[in-house]
């Protein structure tokens, strides 16, 4: 599917929303909130041997935040955590007539990987 | 600290109609033309009123008038249309400048931009305040979908009236703290002419932005709470 | 100074007003007459597009009920998806595709609602125009304080196809405010409840040293006098289908007999305890006889002035008002005569509301109000009025961000920061919707636009500052602009439920040459009536003088009259002119003869019987 084709159904079918075991030791937890919205997002990540096997997130409300998030999830699995925290697709996207997002939510996302991330490197005695 | 006064406001600037030097804040003193507010304008300036939080409300209102009777675009009718373009931007800054300042909460927001030029917000988020937050916003998920019997119905409303309450009265203790700490803001800042804050002043800054942080959150959660109670009550 | 009127453009009735020394003034028609009612009927005058207006078209609502336009304010500014019931309750025609302004069709022509309401504005323009004796170009129209974005630009093209400037749309609360304001000269808090014939709005407002400052406003534009005439009409028809087995509803005529019964019936229960009904239809065998007293009518009307109330509240709590805070309560639109509206109303507010006032008139007068603040007349009066409902633009996921919360006041701007939801995004979508929820489903569309050729970066990058800005009439203007690369971003425009500049342009020259077509036919109508009086005189003047003429003088003035009668055939009304003055000329002598015989006669009369 092309890259263009995949967003507009991230915009219409969000996925993987859900939550994973807050307690158990491969899951990283986080939560991050946009000040200016009251909008709170939470992003888990399920690690196994490095490689992020599994990513859930919930939010309530924006709808900007909840497609952010739909795609940085799917785009998170199969990855390892060191190129998790540089997600980036330089694919040129023509004429994708999409609505604009709020900046306070395009960094929401963002955040939440990190958060997520530091919280597993914790859990893991990995910083 | 940053109290600009009118000399740091007024940056040098020309009438866009005759090219005279404008030293007013929206007149030219030769052609008597309507001129755009100096682009660093803040709102306290534009009344001539001290940078305050308690401010008397009765004269705000008065300046407001007074400066929509030289601003409003009815008094433009039959001037050059660049005018009338003037007339209706400056008058949109004013509405908006008394807007901010009528309304408290707005006020203090504004005054800490003003005073840091930053965002008003602290920038940690309230950690404590999202688990709460994160279940009761899967509650509200339940009622959405609709309750299956009376009985689960009965037992959403209840939690959410609980959990009302709750919000309502960190609500009301923030607005208490907010009031309190508008008042101390006011007495470090009266008299003070020297740039620069004072420790006393920078935690009273920092405790009105963490309130205010917390604000956005409780407001959010407290209207769809309401929403939530609203929809089992109709169902009822 | 030129001339500025005020025009209450109204679902039911229309008025135009101005301001005479400082008091506000109806403009009647040649028959005393101001309002104007609502009503335009096609297919006149020989041809399809032969409009009437007014009175005479009213007479035809029951005889042409399909060609016959009323409540088109209904329809202003809306899409075929907006209609909703009210499709079926009109027995005109109405067209229209997905995502188009509704189109109603008339003797094979189709008109958009700002073409039909500008024969009502061209018909005021006209009396106007009469009574001053010079031409009238600018006009303060009101539109309903609740109307949307789409509905106020609509109003304004009509005024434009109309050919009039229109200086300003001010709400009609409002403006019913200046004029009680005007009059009263009171200071305080107060209330305007405006119940017209389609729509209903509430205003709150503060008047201090001649600042009217709106406080809050709430409305629905799709409440009024006409739902009361509904409910009757279709408690009729129910009544009808039980006795005798019919069922009209089919019937636009039936129908429309019945519309027009249910509104004498609900007028007389507003001063009367009870009304009696007759609706005879011989040719299907039905007989109808009834009763309805007012409690009956009370209990019939009960939602509906329930409905009126929830704005009330809210605009009371927009305002942060108790109704203990509020000084008055003024009435306004011919709704608020019904008893019960008084007296829920009053129950509300806890206080007798205000209604003297003419409610049918004192929107037009505050309109002539305004019309004369902007002329330059009234200094010290100014008008701060709010913009009705929020404005926001649709975000990623359907969300809508709020820009401009509404009861704010206009003019008002409002400013933020976008950025772009992938990598390489090159164009952004903006969508501008009006409306209180929270996703652009359940708002209003105004517009869309494209923001094109923003340079290529990573998601989250371009930083596009969109700028709102309501200017005073509570119309919108949008812009966009991509910060990081500097340069001015290409925008299109497309109104959603609107007409294009392109569109109003062409109606403007279509209606001019219409506009010169009846004004030649006017001309001649007015040239062949002066000249069939004047035949008449001539031809007696004649037969009485013939004995004071010679044959030459008699022979010019019997060419005179054959060439008057023959211009009087043909269509140009400088040819009936010009014979005029021809059989002026040659009748001159006869007339002067003719004149001093009768003085004559008349004094010698005179001194016979003073002897």
């Amino acid at each position: 599917m092309a890259y263009s084709n995949k967003v507009i159904d991230h915009y219409n079918n969000h996925r993987n929303v859900g939550s994973l075991d807050k307690n158990a030791p491969e899951v990283g937890t986080g939560v991050v909130g946009a000040p200016e919205c009251g909008d709170v997002m939470k992003l888990q990540l399920r690690v196994n041997n490095g490689v992020i096997e599994d990513a859930k997130f919930k939010t309530f409300g924006c709808g900007s935040a909840i497609a952010s998030s739909s795609l940085a999830t799917e785009m998170l699995k199969g990855k390892t955590l060191n190129e998790a925290t540089e997600i980036k697709n330089t694919d040129i996207v023509n004429e994708l007539n999409l609505p604009p997002v709020k900046i306070h939510c395009s960094v929401l996302a963002e955040d939440a990987i990190k958060a997520a991330i530091a919280d597993y490197k914790k859990k893991n005695g990995l910083v | 600290m940053k109290r600009a006064g009118t000399t740091e406001v007024m940056q040098q600037r020309g009438c866009w109609n005759c090219g005279a030097p404008v030293e007013s804040l929206y007149l030219c003193n030769r052609c008597a033309t309507l001129q755009r507010f100096p682009e660093k304008i803040d709102y306290f300036t534009l009344f001539g009123i001290e940078p305050q939080l308690n401010i008397d409300l009765a004269r705000l209102e008065a300046a407001f008038y007074e400066l929509s009777r030289k601003f409003h675009p009815d008094f433009y009718q039959k001037k050059s249309s660049e005018e009338q373009a003037i007339s209706l931007e400056n008058s949109a800054i004013l509405n908006k400048s008394y807007r901010t300042l009528k309304d408290p909460i707005q006020r203090v927001e504004y005054l800490i931009r003003f005073v840091e030029g930053g965002s008003a917000v602290a920038s940690e988020a309230p950690a404590d305040l999202f688990d709460e937050i994160f279940e009761l916003q899967e509650l509200l998920e339940g009622v959405k979908r609709g309750p299956g019997d009376a009985g689960e119905a009965g037992r959403l409303l209840g939690e959410l009236k609980s959990a009302e309450g709750r919000f309502l009265k960190i609500q009301e203790e923030g607005n208490r703290s907010l009031e309190r700490l508008s008042i101390e803001w006011d007495r470090l800042q009266k008299g003070r002419t020297e740039k620069g804050l004072t420790e006393e002043q920078r935690r009273s800054l920092s405790e009105m932005k963490q309130i205010l942080s917390r604000r956005a959150y409780l407001e959010r959660i407290l209207n769809d709470i309401q929403t939530g109670i609203g929809k089992l009550e109709k169902g009822n | 100074m030129p001339r500025v009127v005020g025009i209450d453009l109204g679902t039911t009735n229309s008025l135009v007003a101005y301001m005479e020394r400082g008091t506000p003034r109806v403009i009647p028609d040649a028959e005393g007459i101001a309002i104007l009612p609502s009503v335009v009927s096609f297919g006149w005058e020989g041809r399809p597009e032969g409009v009437v207006v007014g009175e005479e078209a009213k007479k035809h609502l029951i005889t042409y009920p399909d060609r016959t336009v009323f409540s088109i304010k209904r329809f202003m500014g809306k899409g075929m998806e907006d209609v909703g019931d009210d499709r079926t309750f009109v027995p005109y025609a109405l067209t229209g595709g997905k995502q188009e302004v509704v189109r109603i069709s008339v003797v094979g022509k189709l008109y958009t609602p700002p073409e039909i309401s500008a024969f009502i504005l061209r018909e005021l323009k006209q009396r106007a125009e009469a009574f001053f004796k010079e031409p009238v170009r600018q006009a303060v129209i009101t539109v309903p304080a609740y109307f949307n974005d789409s509905q106020r630009q609509a109003t304004k093209d009509a005024g434009k196809i109309a050919g009039l400037e229109v200086l300003r749309i001010v709400n009609e609360p409002t403006a019913a405010s200046l004029a009680y304001g005007l009059q009263k000269k009171k200071e305080g808090t107060i209330v305007v409840y405006d119940l017209g014939g389609g729509t209903f709005d509430v205003s709150i407002l503060k008047i201090k040293n001649g600042i009217f400052e709106v406080l809050s406003t709430n409305g629905d534009t799709h409440l009024g006098g006409d739902d009361v005439d509904r409910q009757l009409t279709l408690l009729m028809v129910r009544e009808i289908a039980t006795q005798s087995g019919m069922d009209l509803s089919s019937s636009p005529e039936a129908l429309q007999e019945i519309r027009l019964v249910s509104e004498k019936v609900k007028c007389q229960l507003s001063f009367e305890e009870k009304a009696e009904v007759a609706l005879s239809f011989p040719d299907k065998k039905i007989n109808y006889r009834r009763t309805i007293a007012r409690t009956e009518f009370d209990a019939l009307i009960d939602d509906f002035v329930e409905k009126t109330l929830g704005p009330c509240r809210q605009a009371l709590t927009d305002a942060h008002l108790k109704p203990e805070q509020v000084d008055e309560v003024i009435l306004v639109g011919g709704s608020t005569r019904i008893p019960l509206v008084r007296k829920r109303v009053a129950d509300l507010f806890k206080k007798i509301p205000h209604s003297e006032l003419n409610p049918d008139e004192v929107v037009a007068l505050g309109a002539a109000v305004q019309a004369d603040i902007l002329a330059g007349g009234i200094t010290n009066m100014l008008l701060l009025d709010v913009t009705p409902l929020s404005l926001g633009i649709e975000t990623m996921g359907g969300g809508v961000s709020r820009l401009i919360p509404r009861n704010t006041t206009i003019p008002s701007s409002a400013k933020e920061m976008f950025t772009t939801f992938v990598d390489g995004q090159k164009s952004v979508s903006i969508h501008v919707v009006q409306g209180e929820r929270e996703l652009v489903k359940d708002c209003r569309s105004l517009a869309k636009f494209n923001l094109t050729e923003i340079d290529p970066m990573p998601a989250g990058i371009p930083r596009i500052e969109v700028t709102f800005m309501i200017d005073a009439n509570g119309i919108l203007n949008v812009n966009a602009k991509e910060l990081r690369s500097g340069k001015a971003q290409s925008i299109e425009v497309k109104p959603t439920y609107g007409l294009t500049d392109g569109e109003v342009e062409k109606m403007i020259s279509e209606s001019i040459e219409h506009a010169r077509e009846d004004l030649n036919e006017r001309m001649f109508i007015e040239a062949r009536n002066e000249a069939e009086s004047v035949l008449r005189h001539a031809e007696r003047a004649l037969s009485q003088g013939a004995a004071l003429v010679d044959g030459s003088e008699k022979g010019e003035i019997e060419k005179s009259i054959a060439g008057l009668k023959e211009a009087m055939n043909g269509n140009d009304h400088h040819r009936v002119r010009e014979a005029l003055d021809r059989l002026d000329q040659s009748t001159k002598h006869l007339a002067e003869t003719l004149m001093n015989q009768t003085l004559k006669e008349a004094l010698q009369e005179k001194k016979l019987s003073d002897l």
